[in-house]
């Protein structure tokens, strides 16, 4: 299992890293100085709504890049940084240290509580004499007595599994398009630590989340679907 | 399409408002099914998300259509598009343009044709291909096995 390949034909729409702390009044009341530091890369500000009842405080602002595809989501107790066109875990690990850093440097952070790193996946999908293939694409199978493990016509499933240092949810569900009837499987791997996690080793933390959800995405797919992945098709 | 075909979307469209329906009605009283604070936030819209997608493409292992089902080794890429009403299901590099009134049509018509001309290439000898035919002929060889 190489967790270092980068595929050229890869599901993933969004990649997020996230960080949560103790709640910093100062991120509120002088959130322009942060957007000074990082307004070169992420110049577009986006407000968020406020839905009835919520409180302002705890909704995240972002910044966003001038081609809208990655940026940072930022509040009083969260970090977050995203991106649209990931290629690879590299260059996103170096964008979110940088971004963490000059958050680091304006207000002073402490007591991280969660850690998170979540890989959001859209595979579209053919039916097989109308049901949903699901052993060409997932390794994984589910056996319900008297009935035929991989007969589904449709499914929509949540489980969280323990691994080191933290959990992971994964979620697996068909979509459809109303208009276009477009079928896909999302795959959504959200991995979790709130244990053993210091301001100073973020970076380690950082490199731990991306090993775990990685690795189960490429325990989940099948070999052919890799094939696939790796652009290796007709 | 087809009152057969109707009757499958229809069958598709009921499964997944069965789901919603079902996700609805299960009863959690006072128990919490999730909750944000043990998930990474994210603002991803899947509705928004799937009516950005133009082409639609997926790979396909399996081929089956009057008796005979053939696997590929590698993966087939099927490319569906629409035009005036109708749905085309097409691979450049096996030659394939299979068309239908519906997506499943078309896909259904995909299938037939990978198996006509996998039998077609088969029984054609070596000495009677060229150029063009000769590639496909050995592509078809080499990519597809028969189901024993």
């Amino acid at each position: 299992m190489n967790l270092e390949e980068v595929y050229p034909n890869s599901p993933l729409i969004e990649v997020v890293c996230e960080l949560r702390f103790q709640r910093n009044l100062e991120i509120e009341c002088r959130r322009s100085v942060y957007y000074e530091r990082i307004k070169e890369k992420y110049p577009n500000i986006l407000l968020p709504h406020l839905p009835p009842g919520g409180a302002p405080a705890l909704l995240q602002y972002r910044f966003e890049n001038k081609e809208n595809d990655a940026g940072i989501l930022l509040s009083i107790d969260k970090f977050s940084h995203y991106d649209k066109k990931y290629k690879g875990h590299k260059k996103f690990i170096s964008e979110f240290l940088n971004s963490w850093q000059a958050l680091s440097d304006t207000y002073k952070i402490e007591e991280p509580t969660r850690l998170g790193w979540r890989y959001i996946n859209v595979i579209p999908f053919g039916r097989e004499g109308g049901l949903v293939p699901l052993a060409d694409f997932f390794t994984f199978q589910l056996n319900f007595p008297d009935t035929n493990g991989s007969d589904f016509e449709n499914l929509d499933m949540t489980f969280v599994t323990r691994v080191k240092e933290g959990s992971i949810t994964t979620k697996l569900q068909t979509a459809i398009e109303s208009k276009t009837r477009q079928e896909v499987f999302i795959l959504d791997i959200d991995f979790g630590m709130k244990e053993n996690l210091s301001i100073k080793n973020i970076d380690k933390s950082v490199q731990h989340a991306h090993v775990e959800a990685r690795s189960l995405f490429e325990k989940s797919i099948t070999e052919k679907y890799r094939q696939y992945l790796r652009g290796e098709k007709v | 399409m087809s009152p057969a075909h109707a009757q499958v979307y229809q069958d598709i469209e009921d499964s997944y408002n069965l789901i919603k329906s079902r996700k609805l009605d299960i009863p959690f009283g006072g128990y919490e099914v999730s909750s944000s604070e043990e998930s990474t936030e994210v603002d991803f819209d899947p509705g928004e998300y799937l009516q950005r997608i133009g082409t639609k493409t997926f790979p396909k292992w399996q081929f089956k259509s009057t008796g005979l089902k053939v696997y590929s080794s590698k993966p087939i890429e099927v490319v569906i598009t629409r035009g005036n009403g109708t749905y085309f299901a097409e691979n450049e590099a096996l030659d394939i343009c299979a068309t239908g009134d519906s997506e499943r049509e078309a896909l259904e018509d995909f299938c037939q044709h990978v198996i006509y001309f996998y039998k077609y290439y088969k029984q054609l000898g070596w000495d009677q291909v060229m150029g063009h035919a000769r590639k496909l002929k050995e592509s078809y060889g080499n990519l597809f096995q028969e189901e024993r």
